[in-house]
């Protein structure tokens, strides 16, 4: 599901079957690694929607956590404890963090959530099929192994 | 403020799409009888680093009536031939642009597509009728031959029709098709089987 006027009514209509919420990370600067970020955040997001159609039934993708690249490290790992013990609330019985950047790997580990580090693709001037395909192409990743921790349950 | 692209996110077709240069989407709801239109938007901003939600409903741009889309649904070239289908339901994939006022959109869905014992070609929809994940043909051990949700463990029959005591309610939606040339050409929205 989406966070969407529509959808949110479904979610909240059918919360035991949506266990899984996908979120997420991106990183927000206002210098010239503002270029990234923006792309990142589009490719992020396209692989996102992406999973969240096949399972649509058992995810809800959050809107995007942002956070400014000019967070200190304590910083940043408050700002994540707070997101995963708000969500954790006995909400969510499995958090899917996805983003580009490495730092999130050990503070992911750290609280016991699965976070997918997707390698960044430069997307200007792709064009869409082009970047359709390789979206496709990480998402056929990322789906068994999501398969996977619910068969572990 | 310049907008750089606006990346929309059509929650009919689910499919993100992004207009650059623009500064009005609009987006018609062809199944809904309301008519309703509903805009959504991302803005980014020079850089790509500025990002905002808004949402605006009602708002609608003067459109030259001839490039609406046509009411119900087109029907889509799979460049399949219709000779290499089997008895195995089988993943075909297509995509089609849609013109919707000033704007053309990319959609790629899929179906599963089979011929049954008398030949006739039975094109399902993959969207599971309980919450909308997609279905597999064959794909889990347990039971083979028939359609299987990795969701919450729906099952469906070859033919669609929902397998009792599971999740689902209803049989898989239809693609309705049509031969040309031997290419076998599929409707891009998939209609209810009432049971
Ligand atoms: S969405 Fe398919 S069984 Fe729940």
């Amino acid at each position: 599901m989406r966070w969407t006027a529509e959808e949110a009514v479904v979610y909240l209509q059918s919360k035991e079957y949506i266990d899984t919420a996908l979120i997420p990370i991106i990183s927000i600067s206002f210098d010239q690694k503002g270029i990234d970020s923006g792309n990142d955040n589009e490719w992020i997001q396209r692989i996102s929607m992406e999973i969240e159609k096949q399972f649509k039934g058992r995810i809800l993708l959050l809107p995007p956590l942002s956070y400014a690249t000019s967070f200190q490290k304590e910083q940043r790992k408050n700002w994540f404890r707070l997101w995963v013990e708000s969500l954790n609330n006995n909400v969510f019985k499995h958090l899917l963090f996805i983003g580009t950047e490495d730092l999130w790997v050990s503070v992911a580990e750290e609280f016991d959530c699965k976070y997918f580090r997707i390698p960044s693709v430069p997307l200007r001037h792709l064009d869409d099929p082009y970047k359709w395909t390789m979206v496709q192409n990480q998402v056929k990743k990322l789906l068994p192994q999501i398969v996977e921790m619910w068969h572990n349950d | 403020m310049i907008i750089a692209s606006i990346d929309y996110f059509d929650y009919d077709e689910n499919v993100l799409l992004t207009k650059t240069g623009g500064i009005g989407l609009e987006k018609q709801d062809k199944q809904q009888v309301t008519r309703r239109q509903f805009l959504v938007y991302t803005l980014m901003g020079v850089g790509g680093f500025m990002l905002s939600s808004i949402t605006l409903p009602n708002l609608r741009f003067a459109a030259d009536p001839v490039l609406q889309p046509k009411e119900g649904s087109d029907l889509i070239n799979t460049n399949l031939k219709v000779d290499e289908l089997t008895n195995e339901p089988k993943k075909v994939e297509f995509s089609f642009k849609q013109k919707d006022g000033w704007y053309e959109k990319e959609t790629t869905q899929f179906a599963w597509v089979y011929k049954d014992e008398n030949g006739e070609i039975i094109a399902h929809s993959p969207v599971c009728k309980h919450l909308g994940c997609n279905v597999e043909w064959n794909s889990s051990e347990n039971h083979p031959n028939m359609y299987f949700c990795p969701c919450h463990k729906g099952l469906y029959y070859k033919d669609g029709e929902n397998v009792p005591n599971t999740p689902p309610r209803a049989p898989l939606d239809r693609y309705d098709y049509e031969i040309r040339d031997g290419y076998l050409y599929l409707s891009t929205r998939a209609k209810e089987v009432k049971g």
